[in-house]
């Protein structure tokens, strides 16, 4: 890990008021990419892995206070609530990517011309077209027609590249995927994530892979960070984090998961992300654990190295037996 | 089998393209299908390959072009007027986002006891009885019988979604993607509250999903669908260890897995293409990695045994191939 990181957020808080109450909806968070990788962010849907990367290029919704943390890229660094600075981001190295493409793509323009557009913001308007007919071609629409239709006119897999030709027109060195294939069939998806795993190789970029999806990861993320509740509950290299999950929220994640090799009985996890008493500082995970203890809710467990990799519960303390 | 709950007939439902007439039509071609009561089979296969419109045929949300969807007896098809809306109660279908069945100005109690009503499925008295055991069924807190549908969770409003599905006792349910929207871990709670309703109630359930690993998990058995026809069927073990058609083999090495097999089956070529595929041909030849000269011919469904059929002209050998050791192995391990 000589390599300096490329992207890094560092303890990033963001609270806001929910049910008539003050809450700290991403607590402590942090995040380092390398040069060329593709890192894996994982959690149920409300655990914080949108909001956090939003945040992280300055597009936290104006409801949100960010209280704490700073986010550094390419050597620049920025307080994570100067919105302004972090979105300036995104016009020096990095994209975005989401889930629905053909809800992000403008209806009233033709693909070809909403590539052009945002390829305008850098080069000469006559080498435009040029390129953005390369971009297509990198991005496998091969359809010489594909760049004159329109949005509605194109498969959602087509609109996810066309959305991605876009995302890597302004050459970025990070690209911040939201979710990017939930809506496809598994075969798109797979071709997709091929293509950016061979861009990651080629071009040197670097991918923030959000996704509820275990399995994607495990196919192609370096390391992943597992977030519950707003905060990290384990983290570290893939292999290490898969050869021995420790966090109860981890294996509940795995084990809920259909296996299409060798089916298993399905271990659903309890309760909700946000259930659970939040007048006191406790482990956020300890209304759904199964092995909840009342030092559970003495405080918040802190992250600790183990195996390997780096878990938040305290079965895992020093002095635990 | 005893006579099935639901049996298709070569049910042909086919949407043209008015801005692509030279295309083939989409939709479903002369689809025949038979589920025995207490049997979960799988339909699996890409979007647009014509899943839905099978569903919707079979409930009866969509009028078939010809063909028959026989349930207890009747043909479906052939009624109509008031004898197809009471028939309406033998079918019931759950969407993947509940929140288009549900009514949002309705309490769960009163959305299913419309359904126990509307069927005269049990005498008034007894109607609060049976909204319990239908909530006890499909895992719902009896408490949650008075919620409006924005006071419950995803998993919970599809718990909702089938308990009223059940409410009339049909029998057959189709569930199209039911567990697509939702997270792994509420959807690990529907899939089992499904396998313990095949076990306890017997209602016939086709479930519709992209998901394969879903499919293997709920399924006994499995068709797969390319293009509006069936390219492969059979018991789902057999399937999944020894897919004996292209499609069916791209398609299951594609879905990601929490151990990469390194099963590497080869894909298939780009994106389903409705324009590519020219009829009497083999509909997957355009992108087929195996596509060779015979594929201009469409080719028979092959019989591999114990009801496993897939329609290629290769299967025969693929199944052998896919039943050999190695390449279980692979694909297990
Ligand atoms: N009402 C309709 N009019 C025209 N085309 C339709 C209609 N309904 C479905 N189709 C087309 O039929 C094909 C099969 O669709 P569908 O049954 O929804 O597939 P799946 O459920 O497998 O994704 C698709 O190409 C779809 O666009
Ligand atoms: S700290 Fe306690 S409640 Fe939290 S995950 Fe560990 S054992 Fe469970
Ligand atoms: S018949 Fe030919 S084209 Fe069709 S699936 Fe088999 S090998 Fe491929
Ligand atoms: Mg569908």
């Amino acid at each position: 890990m000589s390599d300096p990181a490329l992207f890094e957020m560092r303890d990033l808080t963001i609270e806001t008021v929910r049910d008539g109450h003050r809450r700290r909806i991403v607590e402590g968070m942090s995040l380092s990419v390398r040069h060329g990788e593709i890192y894996g962010l994982v959690g149920e849907s409300g655990s914080g892995k949108s909001i956090s990367m939003m945040a992280s290029v300055g597009l936290a919704a104006a409801s949100l206070d960010i209280t704490a943390g700073d986010v550094s890229f390419a050597g620049r660094r920025f307080a994570a609530s100067d919105r302004r600075g972090l979105r300036s981001n995104l016009s020096h190295g990095v994209s975005l990517l989401f889930q629905n493409a053909k809800g992000a793509l403008s209806p009233f323009l033709t693909t070809g011309a909403q590539v052009e557009r945002v390829l305008a913001g850098r080069l000469p308007k006559s080498t435009c077209r040029r390129e953005a007919i390369e971009l297509f071609r990198v991005c496998g629409l091969n359809h010489a027609d594909l760049a004159d239709k329109y949005p509605h006119q194109i498969s959602g897999g087509q609109a996810q590249r066309v959305a991605m030709a876009c995302a890597l027109a302004t050459e970025p060195r990070l690209l911040i995927a939201d979710e990017p294939t939930t809506a496809l069939d598994v075969t798109t998806e797979r071709e997709l994530l091929r293509f950016l795993t061979r861009l990651c190789r080629e071009r040197d970029l670097a991918i923030v892979l959000i996704a509820h999806n275990l399995s994607l990861v495990a196919e192609y993320c370096s390391g992943l960070t597992i977030l519950h509740a707003g905060q990290i509950v384990e983290r570290g290299p893939l292999a290490s984090v898969f050869a021995e999950p420790l966090h109860p929220y981890t294996r509940g994640l795995i084990a809920a998961v259909p296996d299409v090799d060798a089916p298993h009985e399905l271990e659903p996890l309890a309760g909700s992300v946000w259930g659970g008493r939040s007048d006191i500082e406790r482990c956020r995970f300890s209304h759904r654990c199964p092995f909840a203890q009342p030092d559970c809710e003495a405080g918040v467990p802190a992250l600790l190295p183990r195996a390997g990799h780096e878990v938040r519960c305290i079965l895992y303390r020093e002095d635990a037996t | 089998m005893n006579s099935p709950a639901l049996s298709v007939r070569n049910l042909l439902r086919l949407f043209r393209n008015a801005a692509e007439p030279e295309a083939m039509p989409v939709g479903v071609r002369n689809v025949s299908l038979e589920i025995a009561t207490g049997e979960v089979v799988g339909l699996i296969g890409e979007s647009g390959c014509g899943k839905t419109t099978l569903g919707r045929c079979i409930v009866g949300l969509e009028r078939p072009d010809s063909g028959e969807v026989v349930v207890g007896g009747t043909d479906f098809t052939a009624l109509s007027g008031r004898d197809r809306r009471a028939f309406r109660r033998n079918v019931q279908v759950v969407f993947q986002k509940p929140e288009t069945s549900l009514n949002p100005r309705m309490t769960v109690a009163r959305f299913v006891g419309e359904a126990l009503a509307n069927f005269d499925v049990v005498p008034r008295g007894a109607r609060r009885a049976r909204l319990e055991m239908l909530a006890g069924l499909v895992g719902l807190n009896a408490d949650a019988l008075e919620r409006y549908p924005h006071q419950l969770s995803g998993g919970e409003r599809q718990r909702v979604a089938i308990m009223r599905a059940l409410a009339s006792e049909p029998q057959v349910i189709v569930l199209d993607e039911p567990t697509s929207a939702l997270d792994v871990s509420v959807q690990a709670q529907v899939l089992r509250t499904l396998k313990a309703l095949q076990a306890e109630v017997g209602t016939a359930m086709l479930f519709i999903s992209h998901d394969v690993a879903v499919v293997r998990y709920v399924a006994s058995r499995v068709l797969v669908m390319y293009l509006g026809v069936i390219v492969e069927e059979g018991p789902a073990d057999a399937v999944f260890t020894a897919p004996s058609h292209p499609y069916t083999r791209a398609l299951l090495a594609a879905a990601p897995r929490l151990k990469p097999s390194g099963d590497e089956a080869p894909p298939m070529h780009g994106e389903l293409d409705l324009r590519a595929a020219r009829s009497g041909e083999c509909p997957v030849r355009p992108r087929c990695p195996l596509a060779h000269d015979r594929c201009r011919e469409a080719p028979p469904m092959a019989d591999l045994g114990d009801g496993h059929r897939a329609a290629c002209w290769l299967a025969d050998d693929l199944n052998k191939q896919s039943s050999e050791p190695t390449y279980r192995e692979k694909t297990a391990s």
